[in-house]
């Protein structure tokens, strides 16, 4: 089985370096960016189980990154990991699609947990999806 | 020359969006100091674990560790310095370590609006006497027109110069730019370099970077040329 796959997006490069660090010590395959812009271009060639997000970020921000991960594969599970998440930021994120909010600093073990979990969510989805899509064809054709 | 205060109102929020920024930053920079903890025990654990103690990677560790702390104490020192110039109205200051501070502090709006700033300090040292926190609050106002409507990666100039009276500073940006400077936003600034005291020398916009060019006046050189007395703090 291949690593779980995680896309890193902060722009405090310095925390980028040391949690990927932690995370690749713990077996994941990681992959990190300092801008949300970085971030929808690397998602449109790679699959990821999983993206952490941080929501202050200059030129495109967290929610606007979520928004348009999410519309360019509805299945991400992208997490917030942020130092200043207000009430509002966090209410928009989730209602945007976003599986979970951190505030910084997050437990590593419980980030990890959450980053296994997404994953496991992320094939399930994919594999309802792919179901249905097999009903469809079979129903539409008439097998 | 008139001189008055910066309306409350005006003060009040300027001093809470630095301090809520700069705060912002030090979070930032507590948060990297936790994380390279964690790595350390990281380490650590594996070496419980029976794997070789790296010991280039702990001297590495120790380093980062320390840049974060000199970048968490500097911020430190510039926002106490930044919280002190609401102290007096009428004090000496040096207009290159007002230069500092106000980088240092500004750098996250920078940052956001993906611009760099570029600081050249006066020269000599060039002492004035009058509101710090009104030249703050001034240069503030300048910086944030000039990155409204900035596009990427452009860099940003904040420059100073003595004149007979004070010094001139220039805050200005370079090439084309996404928004005009309009000119109903040039009464903040005028409470502002009334307060300094100071005032507008020119404001050139047009399709280009906006280009702040504004004087702060010395007190001391007034009050000599009015026959005042002088005072410092």
């Amino acid at each position: 089985m291949r690593p779980d796959r995680v896309l890193l997006v902060d722009d405090e490069v310095a925390f980028l370096e040391v949690l990927s660090e932690r995370l690749q010590a713990r077996g994941l395959e990681v992959s990190a960016v300092a801008t949300g812009e970085e971030a929808v271009r690397l998602a449109e060639t790679r699959t990821f189980d999983a993206v952490v997000l941080d929501l202050a970020m200059p030129g495109m921000d967290g929610l606007e990154t979520l928004r348009r991960l999410l519309a360019a594969q509805p299945h991400l599970q992208v997490m917030i990991l942020t130092g200043q998440a207000t009430l509002q930021a966090a209410v928009e994120a989730t209602r945007l699609g976003a599986v979970d909010i951190f505030e910084k600093p997050a437990d590593i073990e419980t980030l990890l947990g959450r980053i296994r979990l997404a994953r496991a969510k992320r094939l399930a989805l994919e594999e309802k999806n792919t179901e249905e899509e097999i009903a469809d064809i079979l129903r539409t054709r008439g097998w | 020359m008139e001189r008055s205060s910066v309306p409350p109102a005006e003060a009040l929020r300027f001093f809470g969006r630095t301090v809520a920024g700069t705060t912002h930053e030090l979070v930032n920079v507590l948060n990297i100091v936790g994380e390279l903890a964690g790595l350390q025990d990281d380490l650590l654990r594996g070496v419980a674990a029976g794997r070789p103690l790296d010991l280039a990677k702990l001297s590495t560790l120790a380093e980062r560790t320390r840049a974060q702390t000199e970048r968490g104490h500097a911020l430190l020192r510039h926002l106490n310095r930044f919280a002190h110039s609401v102290d007096h109205e009428c004090v000496s200051y040096d207009l290159g370590d007002l230069f500092d501070t106000f980088a240092a502090l500004a750098e996250r709006t920078v940052r956001l609006a993906r611009a760099r700033l570029t600081v050249r300090p006066p020269l000599a040292t060039l002492v004035l006497l009058g509101s710090p926190f009104a030249a703050h609050l001034a240069l503030s106002l300048c910086l944030d027109a000039v990155l409204q409507g900035s596009p990427p990666n452009r860099e940003v100039h904040l420059s100073a110069h003595p004149t007979p009276a004070g010094a001139t500073v220039i805050v200005g940006g370079s090439g084309a730019w996404g928004v005009a400077w309009e000119p109903s936003r040039e009464e903040p600034l005028r409470q502002a370099l009334a307060a300094c005291p100071g005032r507008i020398v020119s404001i050139s916009a047009a399709d280009q970077a906006p280009l702040f060019t504004v004087e702060l006046l010395d007190l001391a050189h007034l009050g000599a040329e009015h026959g005042e007395n002088r005072h410092a703090s």
